[in-house]
């Protein structure tokens, strides 16, 4: 159990953040000692709410001064306990979300990081620009918390990560220096670095303002989904797909077990006995679209689809998003613990990949679901079980890290949270089993 | 910040009984309701005061985190803790941003209201919550005689004295708050009949609900929606039987009287011989559709099969005037009034009934109007219920903080649908000093459907 900092401490982080901007009440270090992810927990020393980069330097300054280890905090959405701090000082971003310019001609906008990606896209909303990256938690995430976790999402396989869609950035290192790098710096000296930066989960620093690149989607979006009675056929069909003159945004999968789970849910009347689903978004001018569509239901068709499903009225694509967005909740009702991983593949291997996850945790009889981004290669296995059940947990655990060598044995990469109860001190920042950069996350 | 001993009285005065099984103490609250929550985070932006104080423990998120710890004692209720939960406008909006379909409200209800019992809550009951809701707010007739002295006040200009001088902030308790919360005096004007025919062919019959504060202080709004009502075909009945629908009784934590008064609604709306229930104040509407899923052990009384169905069917079948008049598609208005409208989504409206385009589509058909878009539209403008007596700081903040949005429009009105938004809305806008108009969509539809002019 972590102690609060020192009365004179809160005091002097108070004189600089003022009287709202420091929490080290027992409820609000219990509550920050928790983010999305599983089975992380821990007790900072005391949060702080800066408003601008003036005050994050001077606060990051004191804790130098006073030997407190640091970490930034957004929204709190990862879901690898990057957020957390035993004993350490939680930066929050949370009072840092003012838009600072919004350029149309240029095509970019200036915010600070705390700005949540929903709320900075409401806002571009009358000047049809967005910022593209969309991981699934945009509706609290933030800007900071993208960079960290190089977030992308179902449409980055057309508009790219968040790292495709940085200008440049401005940050606190946890040295206390202000760097500015990209954009605002017109020195590329310091380009190199930005690579560690973005994507690398806020171990050098917290970022206080980000220069944002804007784009323009094209008009309109349609929506294909298909059925397969296996799960290779809708792979391979998810990659010819790819490499169609479609001009495809996003390629999800769904298998099994989150289909029945959703049918169960909310009765959305799948066909029976299907293995797989796989949607697929496209978009462009009205009469590319009418022929996408076409040429996209003949692939699919001769690939093997079993149905193939549009939506009711051109455009509305709110049904068939809705069912990608709930295929967690709706596994969430058929187990306690529904553990999420990440594991980035080469496309070609992505089958063989999912397939052999499968019976990794099928040998050890837990029941297993696939959600994948076929589009970019990563695959979302979530195990389901009880952790709350000794036996369970540990055979999860087993299950983890015969992934995690059967990713190094083929090149991909595992990203995940670490073991309960091996949370280290903040000094050495809570982490992952192993990162990779171009790591994808529903992000802090 | 306040640490209040856990240990001290309630308002109530029930037994505190220390050492008793938590267990049992807590057996009112659903644990698998936690077990739902992921704390995956997409509720938290959405959160107003979480907006404002930037601290997760004002958030969804961190008040069920607290709760659940409270509950499996791992920390105790406390002062902050108590805080933290009490600084919830109950605006549901993390309800409806949540992709696990937690039931936040039902939560948080059954949570207070075994920490009521228990003696447990170390909650600052004002003497408005404790009196004058049960015994005031809840009676058309008497709030009428209880104002009057205000509305004296009004007449010679005392109050605009007042406020402009800021010698509100001098009165006792909240009557300062009560003042300037008031709005103006409306012409006086008759009880609304029995029956009110429809208007050429009869398309439906509905049963309009009048509400407490609703019918004492905006009573020109219910001829109003009468009038629209008929002009759309329909046949309005005004039961004589319903009485106020116990929403704020039940946020005050009065839940006896809430009770009562539920019981009292279900029976006057109980007969079958109209099509809708109509409601033009969303508080009434989003309290009365909540009837179907409350259990009345929770109110301290007792359940049958029978009772649940007969609210269930008054849920189903309660809806917001503009949703009905929506749904079965209304005749064009002619008057043309030339404003600059936005719309603010009343929370009880947008959250708790999900309706959010149909005011939109209702207004877009006046001819004249501009229908401009509000930022952060369905972030709670701290009006709900009491709010604005119980956390009367929090509550001036949301308020300031949607005038700027507001201010940003460039719009001459704004539009809501519920009472409180708009006596919250107009008193934030005149403690500033600023001319703006808030009104009811249905205000607007009248006066184009009988081509008078709008005075902004």
């Amino acid at each position: 159990m972590a102690t609060a900092v020192l009365p004179d401490v809160t005091e002097r982080l108070r004189s600089l953040v003022g009287i709202d901007g420091v929490l080290c009440d027992p409820s609000d270090r219990f509550v920050y000692g928790r983010d999305a992810s599983l089975f992380q927990r821990a007790e900072p020393r005391c949060v702080v709410s800066p408003k601008s980069t003036a005050e994050v330097q001077e606060a990051v300054k004191l804790c130098i001064a006073e030997k407190l280890p640091m970490v930034a905090r957004g929204a709190g959405t990862g879901r690898f306990g990057s957020a957390l701090s035993d004993g350490g000082v939680v930066f929050s971003t949370a009072r840092m979300r003012e838009i600072i310019e919004v350029n149309e001609a240029e095509c970019f906008a200036l915010v600070q990081s705390g700005m949540a990606l929903d709320q900075l896209n409401w806002h571009l909303k009358s000047s049809g620009l967005v910022f593209a990256p969309d991981p699934l938690s945009s509706a609290s995430c933030t800007v900071g918390g993208c960079i960290a976790a190089n977030a992308s999402g179902p449409r980055s396989l057309k508009y790219g990560d968040t790292r495709a869609n940085l200008l440049g950035l401005e940050m606190v290192t946890w040295d206390g220096r202000l760097v500015r790098l990209g954009k605002p710096a017109e020195d590329d000296a310091d380009a190199a670095l930005m690579p560690q930066i973005v994507g690398g989960e806020g171990r050098l620093g917290i970022v206080t303002r980000a220069w944002l690149k804007l784009v323009r989607p094209p008009a309109a979006r349609e929506m294909q989904v298909a059925f397969f009675g296996s799960l290779r056929e809708a792979v391979e069909t998810g990659r010819a797909v790819l490499q169609s003159p479609v001009s495809v945004c996003a390629v999800e999968l769904l298998d099994r077990t989150v289909i029945e789970s959703l049918e169960s849910m909310f009765h959305c009347r799948f066909p029976k006995l299907v293995q797989a689903m796989l949607l697929v978004e496209f978009e462009g001018t009205a009469e590319k679209l009418a022929e996408d569509s076409e040429l996209l239901r003949c692939l699919s068709k001769q690939l093997g689809a079993r149905e193939i499903r549009q939506p009711k009225q051109a455009g509305d694509n709110r049904t068939f998003w809705a069912w990608r967005l709930r295929a967690l909740p709706a596994l969430c009702r058929f187990a306690n613990t529904c553990w999420l991983l990440n594991v980035r593949v080469p496309v070609d291997c992505l089958l063989a990949v999912a397939t052999q996850i499968a019976a990794i945790a099928e040998a050890h009889s837990v029941p297993l679901a696939h959600i994948v981004h076929v589009g970019d290669g990563l695959l979302h296995p979530v195990l389901m079980f009880n952790a709350a059940v000794p036996d369970q947990m540990q055979r999860a655990r087993t299950i983890v890290d015969e992934i995690d060598s059967l990713c190094t044995a083929v090149g991909a990469s595992l990203r995940t949270e670490r073991w309960p109860g091996e949370v280290k001190p903040a000094a050495d920042r809570p982490g992952t089993i192993a990162v990779e950069s171009t790591s994808e996350g529903p992000s802090n | 910040m306040s640490t209040t001993s856990a240990d001290s009285q309630p308002g109530d005065g029930t037994a505190v009984t220390s050492g008793s099984n938590p267990a049992e103490l807590w057996s009112l609250v659903d644990k698998t309701a936690f077990r739902d929550c992921v704390h995956c985070g997409a509720c938290v932006a959405g959160c107003p005061t979480f907006l404002e104080t930037g601290s997760e423990s004002d958030g969804p998120r961190g008040r069920i985190q607290l709760m659940q710890a409270v509950v499996e004692e791992q920390i105790k209720l406390d002062g902050a803790v108590q805080k933290h939960l009490d600084l919830c406008t109950q605006c549901r909006a993390c309800e409806a941003s949540c992709p696990f379909d937690v039931k936040y409200g039902q939560l948080f209800w059954t949570f207070r209201a075994a920490a009521d019992k228990a003696g447990l809550a170390v909650r600052r009951t004002p003497p408005f919550e404790q009196r004058l809701v049960p015994r005031v707010f809840s009676r058309p007739d008497r709030l009428r005689r209880w104002i009057r002295p205000t509305r004296f006040a009004q007449r010679f200009r005392l109050d605009r004295i007042l406020l402009a001088s800021g010698l509100w902030r001098m009165m006792p308790g909240r009557w300062g708050r009560l003042l300037t919360l008031l709005p103006r005096r409306e012409k006086r004007s008759a009880r609304l009949p029995h029956v009110l025919p429809a208007k050429g062919k009869r398309r439906a019959r509905v049963a309009l609900f009048t509400g407490c504060m609703a019918d004492a202080l905006f009573r020109q709004l219910h001829w109003e929606t009468a009038r629209v009502l008929q002009e759309n075909g329909c046949e309005v009945c005004v039961l004589r039987s319903q009485v106020c629908c116990g929403a704020l009784h039940h946020q005050a934590g009065h839940l006896a009287e809430a009770r009562e008064l539920i019981e009292q609604n279900t029976r006057a709306f109980a007969a079958n011989d109209f099509d809708a229930i109509v409601t033009n104040f969303a508080t009434c509407g989003g309290f009365l559709r909540q009837y179907g899923s409350f259990d009345m052990s929770h109110f301290g009384g007792k359940d049958t099969p029978k009772d649940l169905e007969a609210r269930r069917r008054l849920s189903a079948r309660t809806g917001d005037v503009c949703e009905f008049l929506d749904s079965i598609g209304i005749v064009p208005p002619h008057g043309e009034i030339p404003v600059t409208a936005t719309y603010h989504d009343a929370c009880q409206l947008v959250h708790a009934q999900h309706v959010r385009e149909s005011p939109r589509r209702l207004l877009g058909k006046i001819p004249g109007l501009t229908l401009t878009e509000l930022p952060e539209s369905d972030v709670c403008c701290g009006a709900h219920g009491l709010y604005s007596f119980t956390q009367p700081e929090m509550a001036d903040r949301l308020g300031q903080r949607k005038l700027a949005n507001i201010e940003r429009t460039n719009a001459d009105i704004v539009v809501t649908s519920d009472l409180m938004c708009l006596l919250h809305i107009s008193r934030a806008a005149r403690l500033q000093k600023r001319p703006l108009r808030v009104v009811h969509p249905i205000h607007l539809l009248d006066l184009s459907y009988r081509e008078k002019p709008f005075r902004p």
